[in-house]
């Protein structure tokens, strides 16, 4: 009994010690959305952009990147989806020039680097589309542990693909944060874009 | 009598309109499109006010596209979507009920010519008991 007693008032003061050290260590800033509990460095590639020139991630380093998997004959989430970014990036102003969109098609049969270009000037001139042959796609989408599948049709046949519609948030440094579902708030999406972003040249 | 006739023709014209918004306590409104070029796919979102009983959304036909279809995203925990057509949308008495992205939309495939942003297009909802509700629905980009 006595030995327990002796403990117990330095319990508080470590549990105290230990949050605020804790809490410096790791910064202030919140990532919204549904942030990676273990920061690693984003799963790299190399697709194609609208204009035919490679684009590699690893050499977008200095910029934050949000990515997005979607296609152009998708008539819900995919357009809510890059409204959305459309609206954050006008709210940035200047700053958007910091960050880049980009959106992988997973329907290259039909989504053509033209058509891809064609589907993003609508919302933003400055998106990047992606596009690239079905194995680079496909190992791009399992890095990422994104599902992606189209419907059985015939060739001409209007057809759905069923996948992932979540927004992958990647740091100027390279590393992967955090993605945002549809329903995520604008707000939170810049507040974490101005985070990264804030004291870049 | 000839001078009167435009007149009555708008004010028949207005009567209609109204009526066609609201039947058997049904208001259908704030709808709206998604841009497209022609060809292209589109969705139609909106608002289906109840202040009656319980009643069915059948069927959505339009002359802007070439197959206009119930739809709802559903989006699992994985974060993976996909589409579901829906035969017939159950509208529970006194409720409202919104189509969305992300949820309900009326598919709209292959648009018969581009939707620009400020044209509108005449989609007809058709409900089991309070039957067809035609609306005018603007394009915009939201």
């Amino acid at each position: 009994m006595k030995p327990q007693m002796a403990k117990i008032p330095f319990l508080p003061a470590i549990v105290i010690l230990s949050l605020i050290a804790g809490g410096c260590a790791r910064g202030t800033h919140v990532w919204h959305g549904s942030p990676y509990p273990d920061t690693s460095p984003a799963p790299d590639f190399e697709l194609t952009d609208t204009q035919g020139e490679p684009f590699r991630l690893s050499a977008q380093r200095g910029k934050a990147l949000l990515l997005f998997f979607g296609y152009t004959s998708c008539p819900d989430i995919c357009p809510a989806t890059v409204g959305e970014m459309r609206s954050v990036f006008d709210q940035m102003g200047p700053e958007a020039s910091k960050a880049i969109f980009a959106f992988i098609t997973v329907d290259p049969e039909r989504d053509s680097p033209q058509v891809l270009r064609d589907y993003l000037d609508k919302f933003n001139p400055n998106f990047v589309g992606l596009w690239g042959d079905a194995e680079s796609l496909a190992a791009t989408e399992g890095a990422y542990g994104v599902f992606a599948q189209a419907e059985d049709h015939q060739p001409g046949e209007p057809y759905e693909v069923t996948h992932t519609a979540r927004v992958f948030f990647i740091d100027p440094e390279g590393l992967l944060r955090t993605n945002y579902a549809l329903d995520t708030d604008p707000e939170d999406i810049l507040a974490d874009l101005q985070y990264v972003t804030k004291g870049m040249p | 009598l000839k001078r009167h006739r435009p007149i009555e023709a708008l004010a028949a014209a207005l009567i209609l309109t109204a009526c066609s918004l609201t039947q058997a306590g049904l208001q259908v409104a704030d709808a709206w499109a998604r841009p497209a070029d022609a060809g292209a796919n589109s969705a139609v979102y909106l608002q289906i006010r109840n202040r009656g009983g319980e009643d069915e959304l059948l069927e959505v036909r339009t002359e802007a596209a070439e197959s206009a279809s119930l739809h709802r995203t559903i989006v699992d925990a994985d974060g993976v979507a996909h589409m579901e057509p829906q035969s017939e949308i159950p509208i529970p008495a006194d409720e409202t009920l919104t189509f969305e992205p992300g949820g309900y939309h009326v598919m709209l495939m292959q648009s018969k010519n581009a939707l620009h942003p400020g044209d509108s297009i005449s989609v007809t909802l058709i409900f089991q008991l309070a039957g067809p509700i035609t609306i005018q629905v603007p394009i915009e980009n939201r």
